[in-house]
């Protein structure tokens, strides 16, 4: 017998007297436990019906799915944003009559033929994409009319309410809902967690902006354009146009060129309106004053080859004036005197010899020469030999113009933060291109007059310059731009156009320049756009203003005195 | 006497353990009923954000400036304004602002007369 069992017939077996007494302590304990635990039970139902809810709701969470975030412009509008729609296949194995199926879906899915639909629901295979992607309505067609071996799977898809505005700002995306160009892109990881982005587009200055360019593609006959609308306080991209363009929801059925943003990926050389720079610099640097006198009549060749002006001057013209008639001459001989090392310091803090940095992936670096000679020093202070895009004169022209620090340009309503500024340019410096640039486009012999919008003090300059075909300047196609500040006494918006190969028109008495195809659409644009920006027309002549605009041209202004008597 | 005390102890505890249980049962039906409506307002509530952004986008689609242009073009005698007849304040006091004013409320008072 085990010590086990001996020990169990000790406890079980007891002397009859103390049956009693042993019965009552043996209930007592299960009695105990058994009372103790419904007072437990009653104790919880009481703290439970008095406590708070904190735990989790597992349920809303699990249904909560991240959808990508939305694209907003300045002022709110949705530019980009996700939709329901429907995939709709086809099963072929459970089709009995495809001509019968044909028929159902054929009005439903305008881009297959008859044909295509049928060899689609026959294919030995159990799923046939019919559409990757139908609205809800097309959709609910299809269920109504009980098509057997159709099915459809939601599934959510972008949609670009804008069509083809700002296009190339936003981007696409692919089949999975990855950001593939644009703001799309360079925003992935943004949008992909389901925060909503703002961009510093407004869309109805930028339907302005892309209307005027078009315009003068038409007028020209050009092969496309750009345009880049800045806010000189913040950096903030306004509008940003690349001409031709496509529509976002379409884009598969765009051309390679269409697709290109030639106002932050494509670089050209923006000829004269590098003039801007050279007499900032030359003014800045405190190697000229604006009185002092350039000579700009005699011939001028650097290894053997000739810098000439598009309309040769007769006399000597003083720093400003020969950024007033835009001359190569007068602009190659402040450059050379300058010299190299200056010119590189201020285009590179400027911005205008690095990357451009923006929130798209679409950007591009300036092309420039390698071996920067004498040569190179004086062809860059009129544009030529040095090319950037759009965007990068922008920002340049913004610092010039500005307070003389550096503009970083972004597409984020609000623009780049900064720690501390980049000064580039002394106040002095600012106010004398803010008013020579005022001079381009009011004085006679100035090449701007057609941005003139009276009440808005438009300044600016103009930029023509021989497209490089194959390496080598062509005689025939040009690259003509314009950038406009207004208004000039305090500029609030650069605008920058450039018109890609326009050709003369008879009404252009054949030219084809910036200041016959680019000025205007700059005018165009500030004309209907500068109410939009909250920018009210002043009065010039009031003695507010006129202080902040004056230029000495005494040798132009007695040209244009003789001339008229 | 002993023993009928003890019995109406067991009545009682047993009463009570029924009451919980019920009560407990109630609880839990009730959680049931409630994570129930949740999981309603939730799907509601998806449902409700996506046609709001069905006609966000719709919104955004119809109001496009290119639409709103083309449609005012057609069917309105809109211009854009001059900016000789936008005005700030300081320009009121100032001789020439204020002839242009005048100028505005004359032609202004031309286009009533000749509209009646």
């Amino acid at each position: 017998m085990s010590i086990w069992r001996r020990m169990l017939k000790k406890l079980v077996e007891v002397p009859r007297e103390d049956a009693r007494a042993t019965a009552k302590t043996r209930l007592a304990l299960p009695f105990t436990l058994g009372t103790a635990a419904f007072l437990m039970v009653g104790m919880q139902l009481v703290v439970l019906s008095f406590a708070d809810a904190k735990v989790p709701l597992r349920l809303s969470q699990q249904e909560a799915v991240t959808e990508r975030g939305k694209i907003y412009d300045r002022q709110g509008r949705v530019l980009a944003t996700s939709l329901p729609a429907y995939e709709l296949y086809a099963d072929p194995r459970t089709i009995m009559n495809p001509y019968e199926v044909t028929a159902k879906l054929s009005d439903l899915l305008p881009h297959l033929t008859e044909e295509k639909i049928f060899s689609l629901i026959t294919r030995n295979s159990n799923y046939a994409e019919l559409s990757w992607r139908v609205s809800p309505a097309v959709y609910a067609k299809a269920l109504e009319r009980g098509i057997v071996g159709v099915y459809g799977r939601k599934r959510m898809t972008r949609f670009y309410p804008q069509k083809n505005e700002a296009a190339h700002v936003i981007g696409i995306v692919n089949k999975d809902n990855h950001g593939l160009t644009g703001i799309e892109a360079g925003l992935e990881d943004t949008l992909a967690k389901g925060e909503d982005v703002h961009l510093s587009i407004d869309i109805a200055v930028q339907a302005i902006l892309r209307q005027e360019i078009q315009e003068e593609i038409n007028n020209f006959h050009a092969i496309g354009g750009a345009g880049v609308v800045l806010d000189v306080q913040t950096g903030e991209i306004i509008a940003l146009a690349s001409l031709p363009d496509y529509n976002s929801n379409i884009y598969n059925q765009a051309n390679t060129d269409a697709k290109f943003n030639r106002a932050t990926k494509g670089v050209y050389e923006l000829g004269s309106t590098f003039k801007i720079f050279n007499t900032a610099m030359a003014l800045d640097s405190g190697r000229f004053s604006a009185n002092d006198m350039i000579d700009v009549v005699s011939p001028l060749r650097v290894n053997g080859r000739p810098i000439d002006d598009f309309h040769p001057e007769k006399k000597p013209l003083n720093v400003a004036e020969v950024m007033i008639v835009s001359s190569n001459k007068g602009s190659a001989r402040i450059a050379d005197a300058l010299g190299q090392e200056i010119q590189q310091k201020y285009l590179t803090e400027l911005g205008l010899l690095d990357r451009l940095s923006l929130e798209i992936p679409e950007v591009a670096s300036p092309l420039y020469p390698s071996r920067w000679k004498r040569l190179s020093t004086m062809t860059v202070s009129y544009g030529h030999g040095i090319s950037v895009t759009p965007t990068h004169l922008a920002s340049a022209v913004a610092s010039v113009v500005g307070d003389g620090n550096r503009v970083y340009p972004s597409l984020l309503k609000g623009g780049l933060k900064k720690d501390f500024d980049e000064q580039v340019f002394t106040r002095e410096t600012v106010n004398h291109i803010r008013a020579i640039m005022r001079r381009v486009v009011t004085h006679k012999r100035g090449t701007g007059k057609y941005a003139d919008i009276s009440g808005y003090v438009v300044g600016g300059k103009t930029g023509t310059s021989e497209k490089i075909v194959n390496g080598r300047y062509s005689k025939k196609l040009n690259i003509t731009s314009f950038v406009g500040v207004f208004p000039s006494h305090d500029p609030r918006y650069v605008v920058v156009v450039m018109v890609d190969e326009p050709k003369g028109q008879k009404f252009s008495s054949y030219y084809a320049t910036g200041g016959w195809v680019a000025a205007p659409a700059v005018g165009g644009f500030i004309r209907r756009a500068a109410p939009m920006l909250g920018v009210a027309p002043v009065n010039e002549k009031s003695p507010k203003i006129r202080p902040f605009l004056e230029v000495n041209s005494p040798q132009l202004d007695a040209e244009v005195q003789n001339a008229s008597y | 006497m002993l023993r009928m005390r003890g019995v109406i102890s067991i009545m009682v505890i047993a009463v009570g353990a029924i009451g919980a249980g019920i009560g407990a049962y109630a609880i839990e039906s009730m959680i049931h009923e409630r994570e129930q409506k949740i999981r309603q307002l939730t799907a509601e509530i998806i449902e409700e954000q996506e046609r709001i952004t069905v006609l966000e986008a719709d919104w955004s689609y119809l109001t496009r400036p290119s639409r709103i242009q083309s449609l005012s073009q057609e069917m309105l005698s809109f211009s854009p304004i001059e900016t000789q007849r936008i005005l700030t304040l300081d320009m009121l006091d100032g001789q020439e602002g204020a002839e242009t004013e005048r100028k505005n409320d004359l032609y202004r008072i031309k286009v009533i007369e000749g509209d009646g």
